[in-house]
């Protein structure tokens, strides 16, 4: 049975809009030892939220990650 | 020699005087490398954000030092057998990255700075306005 196409995009802003956390400038880069300013980019149980919800760029995206890991390594986040 | 940034994590139950005598320790080890600390600063008792090795908080010291690439090896591991040493991250210093970041807080800074004038003055115009 062919089943209508689905559009991903809308379907994906509906499911997470209501999560979208404010985008960085593009330009601006993330300071790894900020724990304040990961902790925006974390869930309640300390698990980092994809790029799709929170608008950064991909480049902010790794460093986010970086960042998120090294603080977990050292106690700052869960 | 390359600039290097060391965070430390000392065991929380250590006094003021106690905990000197660690940091001179972990200090001790860098110079024992041939390598030269530029700053140490002690960032104070903080509790984890999960238990690690059973222990619920720790003494976090910062270290600004220079050193020879090839022994930070070498001292990582003289860290494991450091017994005051609890945990340690040695992390190169970037200091072109460091530069784009005082700047983007500076910037920051300004952009807050006019914010909350433009939000004075306009309060003060609708002060002036209910009168």
């Amino acid at each position: 049975m062919a089943y209508p196409k689905r559009d991903r995009d809308s379907r994906d802003d509906r499911e997470f809009s209501a999560r979208r956390r404010p985008a960085l400038p593009a330009n601006d880069k993330i300071d790894f030892n900020d724990v304040e300013l990961l902790k925006n980019y974390v869930t309640e149980y300390g698990k980092i939220i994809p790029a799709r919800v929170t608008g950064v760029t991909t480049q902010q995206q790794r460093q986010i990650k970086k960042g998120v890991r090294r603080a977990r390594n050292m106690g700052l986040l869960a | 020699m390359k600039k290097y940034e060391g965070l430390y994590i000392f065991s929380g139950a250590a006094k003021d005087d106690v905990l000197e005598g660690y940091l001179a320790k972990a200090v001790a080890e860098i110079t024992r490398l041939d390598g030269k600390v530029l700053a140490q600063d002690v960032l104070g008792k903080r509790a984890f954000a999960r238990p690690m090795k059973k222990r619920d908080n720790g003494v976090y010291a910062l270290v600004r030092f220079e050193l020879d690439p090839a022994k930070v090896g070498e001292l990582t591991n003289r860290y494991k057998l450091v017994e005051e040493v609890f945990r340690v991250q040695i992390l190169a210093v970037d200091e072109r990255r460091e530069a784009i970041l005082a700047a983007q807080r500076e910037a920051a800074a300004k952009r807050a700075e006019i914010k909350a004038q433009k939000e004075a003055a306009a309060a003060a115009e609708a002060a002036a306005a209910a009168e």
